[in-house]
């Protein structure tokens, strides 16, 4: 038996910041994970000999922009985090070869915009600053603060005094604006908004979506001014540094040490229990990165919480499924659009039209006939990576049904339903073709290609339930005050000193940190 | 040219558009002694409420909107139900409101018997049945405080009274439970509900008569509120067609002494120093001292009648924001017979949906978003002689078919048959795909036509401005411009930048469909500010 102060279960960004963020206030800590490493989502693998892929997650703009390395970001540095950047950190290519990159120089945006369409340079320019000088504090003030807490209240009541009540609807209104609605009024240029609609997948959401307009604004401006970083030498580096702060401030961490109940008692959470039967007592908190369902269903006895909750917590929806080809390449594969050389993330896509296209096949359990395919170039950003002169891939899809119905192209038999490699490794191959387009050496320069099926991604991480990546559908009824359940309050259980973080709770998924920093700043 | 001016028009109050809100609103100020004249660009009245006999002779077809149940059950019928059946308003009631027919014989009936109801979704699922049942439950539970709710102002005190003392009377949660329901799409409602398909479409179909697609976010409480408001009550349609209502509500302002003149084009609204003083017809001038009532789209009332110079740049890009959703086409047949639905039941009910499932209504939709035909538009099909037979010769019928949804402008045919994108040139072969689809279900309903009538996205526009694009909504009902956000963010009480001047209809707060709520609540306060005028408040 062992005694702490916090007990963490799981080891995903939001564990680590909260592990971080308390061990240094001299709490101790431990943080449990199942797995056989730390990291969650954060994870890299050495596939081919010498290549480093991040398998899963890989990109750290809301990192680096949040709260949490604002606060950690010295002790991560001193323990060997580094980030490389880019100013060429998103572009676009369409099947005729159209392309367009954003740059983090904003007059070389607007400069590449005005000549696809007159006036859409300026709307761009335009449409980032009035985001950014209006609406960016009460956007970020609500997708990144406890939303039944005073700070929010406090915010949302000086906004309130400022915008008054017209200009605060008036907000509101354009929060819950599709991005389709938003491209198509603001901008002519198919391209521009080719490259736009791809952004709303990484949110979860697709560009006919409510709020779709909203986060596709958050994530382009904080692309187009944070640009796109990568850590140094693969994502595990990130967590060792996470790692040795934990370790340097007293805290313990172990892995392959899966826990199954969180004990009660008194009306509080008094510790965990792990599948090999060993008890650890946490004398002030529980922290579960988990699913609701996990946490209600399994980790929580049924008479811990109210019924009505128990069944909201079973109703927690999840979203698409994602897949990920990794690509291990003996150079830099040749663009035959050289511009797309140097981007960090590239989507290959037909428009808003062709994403909007694909989510829809994907809602209605189809293989899309033509997935956005989002390209990420890790190597060109951190060469370190690879062997010298070598180059990977990280191919991510976001547009794929958890259960496949069928194929929207007619090509692939999907059996029963369930991914198998054989699909994954067959629809890989569709997508390869797409690519082999834009990329015409790629078949000569592969060392190696993986393909992970959303299957394969919840094996590597149950938290990603059928292979959504963001452990939840981010529907508007799954947002702010539902997300996980409006039965709870911030990050809250009906157990005392239980706190449940991570994707499925507010604010939802990405490398942020959100809700692991609330807590954390709740607790200390 | 100097304008007429016409004479006697001191505190003359001028609705332009004679659609039910705008007559509603008229008839409440005409009720009040305001001196109210109605102006209407048609030469009949109506709006998007017409019955004529498009087809032949005697039978007589509700070229747009035909389902009278939200008008006989709002508050403006409350207040005049007698008045209006003096003037010869009649309904004729289906207590089999609606059923939804699937692919191979598949059908669910809803009838104003639950047991019936509950009968027919057993054959899919039992789960769903005792879904269903619950679902009943809950929605009377919450009804008698949630339809009050949407016939208040938003925003306003009383809405938040009501809100209040439904959170009293439902548990402090319900307000996260209605948020929860306000903001989830069909497809996430039914699939927390439902097992079966069926049961889901059955549910999620009638988002599709206003712009909510399966999938699309915010669109689970119409879905929900119609399928149990038309299982307890059925539903009603106007006896001899859908225009006994018009004519009752023009016999009423007529009675009250209010005005109505057709072949009136407004062609411009008069400000003199920020207030609406007159509107321009032509060559008349009509004085409107009382105020005036647009019951127009937006986009035409801004940008057509009152004119940029006149609003400030917020409120121009509001107009220019202001969002239509896709088009709608519709089907008109005389029949010498009720058609042979694979499933013979499928006759007695007043509207048969054929989506058939989520997945069509949403590539349906999504192809229509994309500027395509789709390939099988979801069909809403109105069957009104089953329950009046007086709209059709002896032992004939009509059929009322909405196909939903289409593009205004067409960039292509999802099914790459037809090559045209001029809707003009197109929509018979359209109306042909969509008979052939309608066949699947019917078949051997191509000998039953005795003529048909088909009305283009485009000629919708044509008969009702408000229409724009075949928009049958006047606006799309997205959630970014519902509620308060409708028409605009902080333009929901009917007021407008310009003094004198109101707006109601489909565009504005409570949104499209025949419950005459923006003509009533802008006839209220328009009541009550007269009073407080004439009391010297």
């Amino acid at each position: 038996m062992s005694n702490f102060d916090v007990i963490i279960v799981g080891s995903g960004i939001n564990s680590l910041v909260c592990a971080a963020m308390l061990a240094k206030s001299d709490a101790k800590v431990a943080l449990i994970e199942g797995n056989d490493q730390l990291g969650g989502c954060i994870r890299t693998e050495e596939l081919f000999p010498g290549y480093h892929h991040d398998v899963l997650s890989s990109w750290y703009p809301l990192f680096v922009g949040g709260p949490a390395y604002a606060e950690l970001a010295d002790d991560l540095h001193r323990e060997g985090l580094e980030f490389a950047n880019t100013e060429t950190p998103t572009g676009v290519i369409l099947p005729g070869g159209e392309s367009l990159v954003l740059s983090t120089d904003s007059s070389t945006n607007h400069k590449r915009m005005e000549a696809l369409a007159k006036g859409d340079g300026f709307a761009f320019t335009q449409a980032l600053d009035s985001f950014f000088s209006n609406d960016a504090n009460l956007t970020f003030g609500l997708i990144g603060g406890d939303l039944r807490h005073r700070s929010t209240i406090g915010l949302l009541a000086k906004e309130l005094r400022a915008r008054r009540l017209g200009g605060t609807i008036e907000f509101a209104g354009s929060a819950l604006e599709s991005c389709r609605s938003w491209l198509e009024r603001a901008f002519d240029s198919e391209v521009l908004r080719a490259l736009i609609a791809p952004w709303v997948l990484h949110a979860g959401l697709g560009p006919d979506d409510a709020n779709s307009g909203l986060m596709g604004k958050v994530i382009i401006g904080s692309v187009a001014t944070g640009g796109l970083p990568v850590v140094v030498g693969g994502s595990h580096k990130i967590v060792e540094a996470f790692s040795r702060v934990i370790s340097a401030n007293e805290g313990t961490t172990m892995t392959g040490t899966r826990v199954v109940k969180v004990l009660t008692g008194r009306g509080r959470a008094q510790g965990v229990v792990t599948a090999d039967g060993r008890r650890f007592d946490a004398k002030r908190a529980v922290v579960c990165n988990v699913t609701p369902q996990q946490l209600y269903g399994n980790l929580l006895s049924a008479d811990d919480s109210p019924p009505a909750l128990v069944q909201n917590a079973k109703q927690f929806r999840y979203g698409r499924a994602a897949m990920q080809i990794h690509y291990a390449l003996e150079r830099p594969p040749t663009w035959a659009n050289n511009d797309l050389a140097q981007t960090a993330m590239i989507h290959l896509t037909p428009g808003l039209n062709g994403v909007s296209r694909a989510v829809n096949e994907a809602i209605r359990g189809l293989l899309p006939a033509e997935a956005t395919i989002v390209v990420g170039q890790p190597t060109v950003l951190d060469p370190t990576r690879a062997p010298m002169g070598g180059a990977i891939l990280w191919i991510q899809l976001q547009e794929l049904p958890r259960t496949i119905l069928g194929d929207a192209a007619g090509e692939i038999d999907v059996g029963d339903g369930s991914w198998t490699s054989e699909i994954a490794e067959r629809y890989a191959d569709r997508i390869e073709d797409r690519l082999v387009l834009h990329l015409p050496d790629l078949r000569s320069i592969i060392v190696g290609r993986k393909v992970l099926s959303p299957q394969q991604l919840e094996a590597l991480n149950p938290n990603l339930v059928g292979g959504d990546p963001y452990s939840g559908a981010c529907t508007l009824d799954q947002s702010l005050l539902w997300r996980p359940s409006a039965m709870t309050k911030n990050h809250s259980t009906p157990v005392k000193s239980l706190y449940h973080i991570g994707a499925s709770t507010h604010p939802g998924p990405g490398l942020g940190g959100a809700s692991g920093y609330l807590v954390a700043s709740a607790l200390r | 040219m100097r304008h007429q001016t016409t004479k006697a028009a001191d505190r003359e109050l001028v609705v332009i558009g004679a659609g039910h809100n705008g007559l509603a609103a008229a008839i409440i100020l005409a009720d009040a002694g305001q001196k109210v004249t109605v102006l209407e660009s048609n030469s009949e009245p109506g709006g998007a409420v017409k019955t004529e006999e498009v087809t032949l002779p005697g039978f007589r077809h509700d070229l747009m909107a035909t389902n009278l149940n939200l008008f006989v059950g709002s508050a403006f019928f409350a207040k005049y139900e007698d008045r209006l059946k003096s003037h010869g308003f009649a309904v004729s009631q289906s207590t089999k409101p609606v059923c939804s027919l699937f692919p191979g014989g598949g059908y669910i009936g809803v009838s104003t018997d639950l047991e019936e109801t509950l009968d027919s979704i057993r054959t899919y699922s039992d789960s769903d049945a005792d879904s269903f049942r619950v679902m009943r439950s809950e929605f009377d539970r919450v009804a008698p405080h949630l339809f009050p709710l949407l016939g208040v102002p938003l925003p306003s005190a009383a809405a938040a009274k009501k809100l209040l003392a439904a959170s009293r009377a439902l548990g402090r949660s319900w307000p996260f439970e209605l948020g929860k329901l306000v903001a989830q799409s069909p497809r996430e409602f039914v699939g927390d509900n439902f097992e079966s398909p069926e049961a889901q479409s059955l549910v999620a179909a009638w988002g599709m008569h206003l712009d909510f697609a399966p999938s699309v976010s915010g669109g689970a409480l119409f879905p929900f509120l119609e399928t149990m408001a038309s299982q307890a009550n059925g539903l009603v349609i106007g006896t001899g067609g859908a225009k006994t209502m018009i004519d009752a509500m023009v016999g009423l302002l007529h009675e009250l002494g209010g005005r109505l003149r057709c072949s009136s084009r407004v062609d411009r609204i008069v400000v003199e120093g920020g207030q609406a003083t007159a509107v321009i017809c032509g060559q008349t001038r009509h004085e409107a001292a009382g105020g005036i009532i647009a019951n127009l789209t937006p986009t035409h009332l801004f940008e057509d009648l009152v004119g940029k110079s006149h609003l400030d740049k917020r409120f121009r890009t509001h107009v220019q924001r202001f969002r239509y959703g896709p088009g709608t086409l519709m089907i008109h047949l005389a029949l010498s017979d009720l058609p042979p639905w694979t499933r013979a039941e499928a006759q007695q009910y007043a509207y048969v949906h054929i989506g058939p499932h989520l997945e069509d209504m949403d590539l349906a939709y999504n192809q229509a978003m994309a500027g395509l035909i789709p390939q099988r538009p979801m069909l809403v099909v109105g069957q009104p002689t089953v329950i009046d037979p007086s709209r059709a010769p002896a032992g004939k019928h009509v059929l009322w078919v909405q196909a939903r949804m289409f593009p205004a402008e067409i960039s292509g045919d999802a099914a790459q048959q037809i090559t045209g994108t001029d809707w003009s040139l197109i929509k018979d072969t359209v109306a042909d795909r969509v008979m052939t689809q309608l066949e699947e279900y019917a078949p051997g309903l191509r000998s039953k036509i005795l003529d048909r009538y088909v009305l283009s996205p485009q000629d919708l526009e044509a008969t009702n401005a408000n229409l724009v694009g075949g928009d049958s909504l006047a606006g799309s009902h997205h959630i970014m411009q519902n509620f308060v956000l409708r028409p605009f963010p902080g333009w929901s009480r009917y007021r407008t930048p310009i003094k004198n001047l109101y707006m109601c209809g489909a565009s504005t707060w409570p949104g499209a469909g025949l419950g005459a709520g923006s003509g009533h609540l802008v006839g209220n306060l328009l009541t009550s500010r007269r009073r407080r005028l004439r009391d010297g408040r």
